[in-house]
């Protein structure tokens, strides 16, 4: 077990490493639009490097197939991302079917990401995307279209968690529509240079980095346009304790434990947790004139 | 008395498994992405693994009049006192290392976080007082502060619970065990109680009373007792541990087969030790 967990580590180490072109090189021509020069080992705009590949396909909360956090990697064998379609319906004027290779035409950029858990831990994730904003484009939204709702693929037979009953699947997320076509947010189908891993929510997944994590919905199945605020997974299940908007505050606490620290995992000791994620420059107009403790 | 430190010995021997354990595998790097969080996680498992293992042998010696388990009870106390403050330790100097004013707006703003502090606080009274010197100078006072054990695993328990972002069935299991050992407790008290008082008058002048009354011939009270009333009390000292070991054994997962290997021989062993 610790031979393996070294070599994955040696092997993350090696793909991010420049003294190894070759390697490197090889990864980023396979993805489509290999045009940008991302910088290796990847950090982001604030200087903050990357999780380690490693730490970041070992410790997941992907609750489909188990809530423990070392146990979704030693479960994802069971799932088969592929093949998949997305569909993207609702209140819009053309609904479609998205394939994953119909995907990659949007184009594939990298995004380096932090991410911060609701739970006070945090990494910094090199994404392969492109904005959610692009898609919503395409599909045309109906002016009555307020709200976007995510659902993650239900699959008992392959995601161990799904098959008992103690939470109601599938599992769901929204966003406010001017949330959705931020460019912050992100259609994710890669990291680290690579495809998704399934415990990453492979083969597609969301990625809004300036809320918490379990707002990033993974494996995603259908999004779809719609009036009314939808109720996602975690609002369902503790509406006192996880709000529709899950903004990362580090002065509004979650009724249990504080939000003003964090620790990033790989790193000694704790952060001050920053203002929406430390994007608050890219998305604090949106809330403006917001009671942020109400609208949790 | 050589059957009272084979007790010890295991008790010791299972007490420290744990942090050994842990230990060796953070040495290694075997804690996986999160050490820190993991040892902290582990010291608080293990910290109330060892305060409910510490409700069982009085819980024992009522069911079974068999009072050899409450020799370790002290210490078992002790180690679940040792967990929660290297649990308390790990927190502030790894987790925290040392950032104070983070650490001081956390437990301001976390109730999970306070309860857990709360139930620490009420222990520390109890492992001051667990030396023989103080049970003698206590007397039957000794027993009355060492209640304070039952609130503290309850305020554990809900610290526990409430350090995840949703109901955890290892936490729902606790309640249960303790629910189940408690009454089973209750309803064998008076019981135990007369049977001690027949006890008394049969050994004219015998042993000192209360707590620490260890080592009392077990044959000997037995053999007071119907075999059927007894038969019913084992199967219920059997029932309640086997509960309390299994919920344990799920609950306390990860780092635990060598450990778990140490606790079933130790539960041989005391079998042993009984007969």
């Amino acid at each position: 077990m610790v031979g393996i967990g070294a070599l994955a580590a040696g092997a993350a180490l090696a793909a991010c490493d420049e003294s190894l072109p070759s390697e490197g090189a090889t990864a980023r021509e396979t993805e489509p639009n290999a045009a940008k020069p991302a910088p290796t080992p990847a950090s982001d705009e604030l200087g903050n490097q990357a999780t380690e590949y490693s730490a970041a396909t070992t410790f997941n909360n992907y609750y489909e197939f188990t809530t423990s956090k070392e146990g979704v990697a030693r479960l994802a064998y069971q799932f088969e991302p592929s093949p998949w379609s997305l569909q993207v319906g609702g209140l819009v004027e053309k609904p479609a079917v998205f394939t994953p290779d119909d995907l990659a035409a949007f184009g594939q950029e990298e995004r380096v990401y932090r991410m911060r858990c609701v739970e006070g831990w945090s990494m910094v994730i090199p994404w392969l995307g492109f904005p959610l904003a692009r898609l919503l484009e395409r599909v045309e939204p109906a002016s009555e279209a307020k709200f976007v709702r995510f659902e993650t693929v239900y699959r008992p037979e392959q995601m161990d968690e799904q098959s008992r009953g103690r939470f109601e699947w599938p599992y769901v997320e929204g966003l406010r529509i001017d949330e959705a076509r931020n460019d912050l947010t992100l259609l994710a189908s890669g990291m680290y240079g690579k495809a998704l891993p399934v415990q990453n929510g492979a083969p597609v997944r969301l990625v809004v980095p300036w809320k918490y994590g379990f707002k990033s919905i993974k494996s995603v199945v259908s999004i779809e346009l719609v009036a009314d605020q939808p109720t996602t997974f975690w609002m369902a299940l503790a509406p006192d304790e996880y709000g529709f908007y899950a903004n990362v505050n580090p002065d509004v606490p979650h009724p249990r434990w504080s939000q003003a620290s964090e620790r990033r995992i790989g790193e000694p000791g704790r952060r001050d947790t920053l203002m929406f994620n430390g994007y608050a420059d890219q998305v604090a107009t949106m809330y403006a004139g917001m009671d942020l403790a109400v609208y949790y | 008395m050589h059957k009272d430190k084979r007790v010890l010995l295991v008790t010791h021997t299972v007490g420290l498994a744990p942090a050994v354990t842990l230990g060796i595998l953070h040495a290694r790097g075997a804690l996986g992405a999160d050490p820190v969080g993991a040892l902290v996680r582990a010291s608080g498992r293990w910290a109330l693994t060892f305060l409910m293992i510490s409700l069982l042998p009085s819980a024992v010696s009522v069911l079974t009049g068999w009072k050899g388990m409450l020799r370790a009870r002290r210490w078992l106390g002790l180690y679940g006192f040792g967990y929660a403050l290297a649990h308390l330790a790990l927190l502030v100097g790894l987790d925290y290392a040392f950032r104070m004013d983070l650490f001081w707006r956390a437990l301001r703003e976390g109730p999970a976080m306070w309860v857990g502090l709360f139930a620490l606080a009420l222990l520390l009274p109890l492992a001051f007082t667990s030396t023989d010197g103080w049970v003698r100078r206590l007397g039957p006072d000794w027993k009355r502060l060492h209640r304070l054990v039952y609130p503290a695993v309850v305020l554990a328990i809900i610290h526990y619970a409430a350090v995840f972002k949703e109901l955890r069935p290892g936490p729902v299991l606790l309640v249960i065990v303790l629910v189940v050992l408690e009454t089973a407790r209750a309803v064998a008290e008076p019981r135990a109680r007369a049977r001690r008082r027949r006890h008394r008058l049969d050994v004219k002048g015998g042993r000192a009373r209360g707590a620490m009354s260890v080592g009392v011939g077990g044959s000997r009270a037995r053999s007071l007792k119907s075999p059927r009333y007894q038969r019913v009390r084992m199967r219920w000292a059997f029932v309640t541990s086997l509960l309390l070991l299994s919920t344990l054994l799920y609950f306390v997962s990860l780092e635990t087969w060598a450990y778990w290997a140490l606790l079933l021989t130790a539960v041989f062993v005391g079998w042993w030790i009984k007969v």
